[in-house]
């Protein structure tokens, strides 16, 4: 193991400790808030099927997809406005919050011991990368522990899409796309921008005051809610927009995954202090 | 140790807050930097630190230039401004994470300092329920626990009582042997000019005098 690693450890394990295991009770709020939403959904999804007199359960994915659908972009030619998705913006904006201000807030506080006795700003900040990436993810392993409770209570544990739930809605029109991609387009790739937009602007709060960074990725957020555009990276988080269900979109997996990876790497590259 | 730092400016949001400096220290010595709030002293001991990079100049240490040839000091115990530790985690515990970095020391060592700033090793008690004073002796603790060669304390001596400022002034003095240097700086002239060999005035990022003191002999 080369010495630079061997000094990472210690760092991760501070920031594992203190950026998660300590603020225990932010992700226990977002558990909370996922078993809540799934709840209401399964009471108006299965009183909708059953009222309809239609066939299947509720799966895990009509969960997962409850906030990952998003919302249609903004029409001026209607006049119906938009229908923002407050589960798909709150999902995002709170997990924002989670990520954006720690390293900003380390900075202040421990980051010159830990500094100076790695002797390396770019293993400091590359541990907290690393702690932004295990929170995410924490963060996403929650959401699907959630869901698959959630359909083991009021339906059935698989991946399978109820057809019906996704038109009505979701206003979703599956195509017939197979389990992987539905796997692919709904949750691997909200996960990769999740990491990418979440690493950019804890990068970003070292740079300019955190809670403008902050303020910046809610604006993102609602861009990406109004237009959809692949610029704006967050229409990648949201189902109804991927080609997979709407043929004509320009939002694919392939190019929300270029576009994570990048944003990953100008992040990592960029935040060295 | 010898620590050169030549025509060093730094530049904060168009404000001058180093102004070419140029200052040699070597080992053996004990330091002062002395001037009113705002005036650099704490910029200045970040820069022998590395913790900033200069608009122009450099500091050297053993030949060596920060920044270029090594990021920091190799051997460095510091306690500059607020020290930051994780509030639920005990004094100990605090220092044992920091401790765990370099893997230099054991846990004889660190309870060892912090005894020798007068905080008891066995108290479970949170850093969040500390006093003022316990902070500041954790924070010297974890500058001094690891036996570094350079030793930077600014304002060490706030928010401490007379038994604590004793042991610190012994622990200082301590230090002042010939592979040592410490820079310290305190707003109290008498305690500066009773531990210093050599004080350094600074005014709006200047130096604008250095002292000689009495005891500025090699080393004891």
């Amino acid at each position: 193991m080369s010495h630079k690693t061997k000094k990472l450890s210690p760092l991760i394990r501070h920031d594992i400790s203190y950026g998660i295991v300590l603020r225990w009770k932010y992700y226990a709020a977002a558990l909370l808030i996922f078993i809540l939403s799934s709840f209401v959904f399964a009471a108006h999804a299965n009183h909708f099927l059953h009222s309809s007199g239609l066939s299947g359960s509720l799966g895990t994915f009509d969960f997962i997809l409850n906030v990952f659908a998003g919302n249609k972009p903004f029409d001026a030619s209607s006049q119906t406005g938009i229908k923002l998705s407050v589960l798909w913006f709150g999902f995002y904006a709170y997990l924002l919050s989670l990520t954006t201000f720690y390293a900003s807030d380390d900075m202040k506080k421990s980051a010159s011991s830990f500094i100076l006795r790695v002797k390396s700003k770019v293993v400091w900040w590359a541990g907290k990368f690393i702690w932004c990436m295990l929170s995410v993810i924490l963060y996403y392993v929650l959401f699907v522990m959630s869901a698959c409770c959630a359909s083991a209570a009021f339906g059935k544990l698989s991946v399978l899409v109820n057809p019906y739930v996704c038109s009505e809605f979701f206003d979703i029109n599956l195509h017939g796309a197979g389990n992987g991609e539905i796997i692919a387009a709904c949750l691997l790739l909200p996960l990769a921008v999740s990491l990418a937009v979440s690493s950019f602007h804890m990068m970003l709060s070292l740079v300019i005051r955190p809670v403008y960074s902050f303020i910046l990725g809610i604006c993102f957020i609602a861009a990406a809610a109004f237009r959809c555009h692949p610029m704006l990276i967050f229409n990648f988080t949201m189902a109804e927009r991927n080609t997979l269900f709407s043929p004509t979109s320009s939002i694919s997996v392939k190019n929300g995954l270029i576009s994570a990876v990048c944003l990953l790497l100008v992040s990592f590259l960029q935040g060295r202090p | 140790m010898k620590i050169e730092i030549i025509n060093y400016t730094k530049n904060l949001s168009h404000n001058c807050v180093l102004n070419n400096i140029s200052l040699t220290l070597e080992s053996g010595h004990i330091y002062g930097f002395t001037g009113k709030n705002g005036s650099g002293k704490t910029m200045l001991m970040r820069a022998v630190c590395g913790l900033i990079t200069p608009s122009s100049g450099e500091v050297r240490i053993d030949g060596k230039v920060l920044g270029r040839d090594i990021s920091f000091p190799e051997s460095v115990g510091v306690l500059i401004e607020n020290p930051g530790f994780t509030s639920s985690f005990s004094g100990f515990k605090n220092l044992k994470f920091l401790a765990q970095i370099q893997n230099r020391i054991n846990d004889e060592d660190i309870k060892s300092a912090m005894e020798n700033v007068g905080l008891d090793p066995e108290d479970k008690k949170s850093f969040r329920k500390y006093s003022l004073g316990m902070k500041q002796k954790l924070g010297i603790a974890a500058a001094i626990m690891e036996k570094p060669k350079l030793l930077i304390l600014d304002e060490p001596f706030n928010a401490l009582d007379e038994e604590t400022v004793n042991k610190i002034r012994g622990i200082i003095k301590s230090y002042k042997s010939k592979d040592h240097i410490v820079i310290l700086s305190c707003h109290d002239r008498d305690e500066i000019d009773s531990l210093c060999d050599m004080i350094i005035e600074i005014k709006s990022g200047a130096i604008s005098n250095i002292i000689r003191t009495e005891k500025d002999t090699a080393y004891e």
